[in-house]
């Protein structure tokens, strides 16, 4: 075994048993990261390896989040049952889009998808089953936290090794053609269709499986919660800077942001928002292809 | 002798624009066919047409006696159209070999990455960025990619143009090796030299008309070419 490996084998047992070595404050926190870093790994599948920005992708997230507290909440399914039905949901909605999404491109595309977004949210406002403004209580164990976590963490794991067979096997090799010219990639008998579609599925299937998680921890969804753009605009923040590293560029990026925002929250509690603001635009302008640009700090 | 491909009233107009009007031919099996004319005479978009990037209006294209013309790019390149670009579109991000791989993967046709490099002169810049090609290299990468689909039929687009003359005859050997393994040949050319050393007959596209079909020697005395495309005594044929 290469020390390389050894290290990553260490800091995988370090986050496993981390609940147990850091105070529920923390572990919040890095509960926190984990599912910035899962939400940008998602939107990575389409961002980094088909040049597809899906900034309304959230919709994904909330609709799994609904499906997974409308069955685990309200009809006591029971947890991971819940949480596959909400994934495969997400998946079947994308399914359905898919033709009519997939055909559009850059800009286009972007607002396709906020669109769905805002739909979706002024629906889940309006539904008696999603409790319409009221949204959905869940009941709060001792160990909400740690379940958690280690979802997250599993999601997160299974994302990374996804990313990884992208970034050495064929499909993720033709995915990058298609995102560089699909012309082509067409005329070498590609189904640029079914790559994208496919992309996009995945995408959805995560976002969904996060949206349960998501929920579970929070203890709490509604519609402003779920469709909260601010997701979107953390989730690119992470992605324009790891543009370069799709492998550990978001988990990096991730982890800054939100130790950025904890700290800008607990000290400055009113300029917050705008400190924050401010430390995004200066991150951007001094890695503006972010922080491994060089082919030699690839992560 | 069984047609190879045949292009059956095709029309094509973008706006009121009308770039195709009724046009047919057809190319036989392991037959060279050259398509010249003026620009905008509707060359590329003829191309772009049977290869499936553009639909037509209306008008049928069948291959070895199939329509296809409805099938989606994709499924032509498996049924063995390959074709190059007028602009040389190689995938800049992926190296010279992926770029073909990928190719040799999608057609399903077991074609071998390596022998089709070696065959093209790329093998030894296997590991480059397909941005980091010349002109030349990328229409040879163009050529290789192509080639991995093992096409019956090949559309070239301006495969000539912009290359020096040692790179034209490479290009040349290349093409006429291809003519042997009897792979039909459909190319839209401005360089004539090249092209009639080639080709078995001529079509000459005026305003989106087939204006001429037929041999080289008869397309040099007809009148109507020489109005709407070679001029008068034009210096290419000299001698």
């Amino acid at each position: 075994m290469k020390k390389r490996d050894l290290i990553l084998l260490a800091g995988l047992c370090l986050l496993f048993f981390l609940p147990s070595l850091l105070s529920p404050y923390w572990l919040r926190v890095i509960i926190s990261t984990l599912f910035l870093s899962c939400l940008s790994y998602s939107h990575n599948l389409l961002f980094y390896f088909l040049g597809y920005p899906a900034f309304g992708g959230i919709a994904f997230f909330g609709f799994g989040a609904y499906v997974f507290s409308v069955l685990y909440a309200n009809l006591s399914y029971p947890f991971f049952l819940s949480l596959l039905l909400g994934g495969f949901s997400s998946l079947l909605l994308s399914l359905s889009v898919s033709p009519a999404v997939m055909r559009l491109k850059s800009h286009y595309f972007a607002i396709a998808t906020l669109a769905l977004q805002l739909s979706f949210m002024e629906l889940a406002e309006n539904l008696d089953i999603t409790g319409g403004t009221k949204g959905i209580v869940f009941k709060l164990t001792q160990q909400s936290n740690l379940i958690s976590f280690y979802a997250f963490l599993f999601i997160l794991l299974t994302l990374l090794t996804f990313t990884l067979f992208l970034e050495i096997s064929n499909f993720g090799l033709t995915m990058k053609a298609i995102k560089e010219d699909e012309t082509t990639s067409l005329s070498v008998g590609v189904n640029t269709m079914a790559y994208k579609s496919l992309a996009f599925m995945s995408m959805a299937f995560f976002l969904g499986l996060l949206g349960g998680v998501f929920s579970f921890w929070n203890a709490y969804v509604d519609a402003p919660t779920l469709f909260d753009p601010m997701l979107s605009v953390k989730t690119f923040f992470v992605l324009t800077l790891s543009m370069s590293a799709p492998l550990f560029g978001p988990l990096l990026w991730s982890w800054i942001f939100e130790m950025t925002f904890e700290l800008l929250w607990s000290k400055f509690l009113l300029l917050h928002g705008l400190l924050l603001g401010l430390a995004i635009v200066v991150l951007i302008l001094l890695f503006p292809r972010g922080l491994a640009w060089k082919r030699s700090w690839k992560l | 002798m069984e047609k190879e491909l045949e292009v059956i009233n095709v029309r094509k107009s973008y706006g009121g624009n009308q770039v195709l009007e009724s046009v047919n031919f057809s190319v036989r099996i392991g037959e060279a066919v050259g398509i010249i004319g003026p620009n905008g005479s509707g060359k590329t978009t003829l191309i772009n047409i049977i290869s499936g990037i553009t639909k037509q209006d209306s008008g049928n294209i069948r291959l070895k006696n199939v329509d296809i013309s409805s099938e989606p790019p994709y499924r032509r390149a498996k049924l063995g159209i390959g074709r190059t670009f007028q602009i040389p579109k190689p995938f800049s991000g992926l190296t010279v070999w992926e770029n073909v791989q990928m190719a040799c993967t999608h057609s399903g046709k077991g074609a071998d990455t390596e022998d089709i490099l070696k065959r093209v002169g790329l093998y030894e810049l296997r590991d480059k960025k397909g941005g980091e090609l010349s002109l030349a290299q990328r229409k040879r990468l163009e050529m290789a990619r192509a080639m991995a689909l093992k096409p019956s039929l090949l559309l070239l687009d301006e495969v000539f143009a912009g290359l020096n003359p040692a790179s034209v005859k490479e290009m040349w050997n290349m093409l006429r090796g291809l003519r042997e393994d009897g792979v039909s040949i459909l190319m839209v050319e401005h360089v004539l030299k090249a092209m009639f050393g080639l080709v078995d007959r001529v079509i000459v596209l005026h305003e989106g008309r087939v204006i001429y079909d037929g041999s080289i020697e008869g397309m040099l005395e007809d009148e109507g070419v020489r109005r709407a495309y070679l001029g008068e005594r034009h210096p290419t044929f000299e001698g």
